[in-house]
């Protein structure tokens, strides 16, 4: 990046110079040859043979200016390709892992600490149990630790003490490649990528029949819409799903999902900044996909979890409260007042809304 | 604790023998029996359904699930509302009387040209503008953004939409002519 920006300037620097002589150049030579010329001195033909020759000196002049900055962007760009060349791959390949091609999902996190940068641990000493099948609802505020518990699931990062064990197996003993083939995630914002609506549902099972593909899309509401479109499932999405609205890509990620058969769930805001008819229809969708896996919802909307098990609040990096939506509420801790804040901002926004309507009429 | 992980572990080896996938739940549209389905003109314009014994839609249109990969196979019939009603996995799932009317529902909705030759093909700014003859004779039309409006289904197979959403289709690309072939993969 340094490298870029010190290149850039270097060719900003250089091309206002060279720019300078060789317009000053041309002036002195009209003007020179000009006078020469009134004079009788030299020819008209003279003058212009040598501004050609001029211009022909300055391309080489201008191409060594364009070189040296291809050159300069070359290195930055060689950077950090060996940056990647030069990261540790992630033991996939370990002959001592564990197999477990089918686990069941039974998570148990023991005093994990974790800090993206030495010395500032995220994550302070998180303990909790989850069992198989167990819809759990992650709340806290932002920068709470919520998503590097997540990062610690599907094991992006290894912990820098204590352990997190899956069916009883330390996470770091299991073979990774049956760990992340049985983790499903719904994001925000999914990914899609550039080809047929067929094709990204297929993504999660990679060889599935057409047959699963629409049975998967009708399990996650998303069949309707698809056949809506002229193109149905042959329809091309567009680079990153540029062709379908939020709510579609959301419903082509959540089939995704269905056919990927995950016994480890992730939703992460997979229903946020939705309307409500397309959330509602989302959230039976999400209703029928959490089904007997374990599942980890993250959502700003507190009222989309009450559906959990149970809600496990994260507060500077540790396990603050655990227990069901009315519980929590009961305690009057942390989740109480997260929800008042939610639930007075909400009414907020509604007298806003009803007096600008009034204002209107 | 540690009997437990121990349990969990052993449910979990148990398991892994006996292992089936998650059966997937689906809602409405696959419910209905296709042989129940009875698709029938009235008036001749328009199409209507009743599900024997179920229900009855005063206005119906059928189009294909996947139209380009699999055009013969999952025909979805839709409401008036665009409503996904059912779907029929095979023709012959339905009854002979109601055939007829799915194909020339389907005839007219899917209306593709098959381009025989090519005339003339010229790419500017992106927008290409081709003129060819065609089954149904000589056609112009623009298409914008080839590599975005023009789609293989097979190794030389290819569908083109032009500006107005028709379908122009080369079946077999390489049986176009010399000429015909090199304007084609002059854009593509």
């Amino acid at each position: 990046m340094q490298s870029s920006v010190g290149g850039e300037r270097l060719m900003f620097a250089f091309f206002t110079v060279t720019n300078f002589i060789m317009s000053f150049g041309v002036f002195f030579v009209w003007y020179i040859g000009g006078s020469q010329i009134l004079k009788g001195e030299m020819t008209l033909g003279a003058l212009m043979a040598f501004l050609s020759y001029l211009w022909m000196l300055y391309q080489p002049m201008r191409w060594f200016g364009d070189f040296y900055s291809f050159i300069l962007r070359a290195f930055a760009g060689a950077q950090r390709v060996f940056e990647v060349v030069d990261a540790t791959p992630e033991p996939f390949d370990r002959p001592d892992a564990i197999r477990k091609p089918h686990i069941e999902g039974h998570l148990l996190f023991k005093q994990v600490y974790f800090g993206y940068d030495p010395g500032k641990p995220v994550l302070k000493g998180i303990d909790l149990e989850v069992a198989a099948g167990e819809m759990i609802g992650l709340v806290g505020k932002s920068g709470a630790g919520k998503s590097t518990l997540i990062n610690m699931i599907c094991r992006f990062y290894d912990p820098d003490r204590g352990q997190v064990l899956v069916d009883g197996v330390p996470m770091n003993d299991l073979d990774l490649h049956d760990l992340r083939s049985q983790i499903g995630m719904v994001h925000q914002q999914p990914f899609l990528f550039e080809g047929s609506i067929a094709d990204n549902i297929a993504y999660g099972k990679p060889g599935a029949t057409f047959d699963e593909i629409i049975r998967s899309a009708m399990a996650a509401e998303a069949h309707e819409f698809i056949v809506r479109k002229p193109d149905g499932y042959d329809m091309n999405v567009g680079e990153r799903g540029n062709r379908l609205s939020g709510g579609e890509k959301q419903r082509i990620s959540i089939a995704r999902a269905i056919l990927h058969d995950p016994r480890i769930l992730i939703l992460d805001e997979a229903t946020s900044s939705l309307d409500t008819p397309t959330e509602k229809k989302i959230q039976a969708a999400i209703a029928r996909l959490v089904k007997g896996r374990t599942t980890f919802a993250i959502a700003h909307r507190l009222s989309t979890l009450r559906s959990a098990n149970r809600l496990v609040v994260v507060d500077e990096g540790k396990v603050a409260e655990v227990g069901t939506h009315e519980e929590l509420m009961e305690r009057q801790g942390i989740f109480y007042r997260l929800v008042k804040t939610q639930q007075e901002s909400t009414a907020v926004v509604g007298v806003g809304a009803i007096e600008g309507d009034a204002e209107e009429e | 604790m540690a009997t437990e992980t121990s349990t969990v572990k052993e449910r979990g080896e148990k398991k892994d023998s006996e292992w089936t996938p998650t059966p997937i739940e689906t809602i409405h549209p696959i419910d209905v029996d296709p042989g129940k389905i009875r698709l029938f003109k009235e008036p001749e314009w328009i199409l209507r359904m009743t599900i024997d014994g179920d229900r009855s839609y005063l206005r119906v249109k059928v189009v294909r699930a996947a139209p380009l990969t699999q055009p013969d196979r999952y025909f979805c019939i839709l409401d008036i509302k665009d409503e996904a009603i059912c779907m029929v996995e095979n023709m012959d799932q339905l009854e002979e009387a109601s055939r007829p009317f799915v194909f020339e529902e389907l005839d007219r909705r899917y209306l593709t040209a098959e381009i025989q030759s090519i005339v003339s093909l010229q790419n500017e700014y992106g927008v290409s503008y081709w003129d060819v003859n065609t089954d149904r004779g000589r056609r112009e039309f623009v298409a914008k953004s080839v590599s975005e409006n023009a789609q293989w289904l097979g190794d030389s197979r290819l569908m083109i939409f032009d500006v107005d959403g028709n379908r122009f289709e080369v079946p077999d690309k390489e049986k176009l002519d010399k000429r015909s072939l090199g304007l084609l993969e002059s854009v593509l």
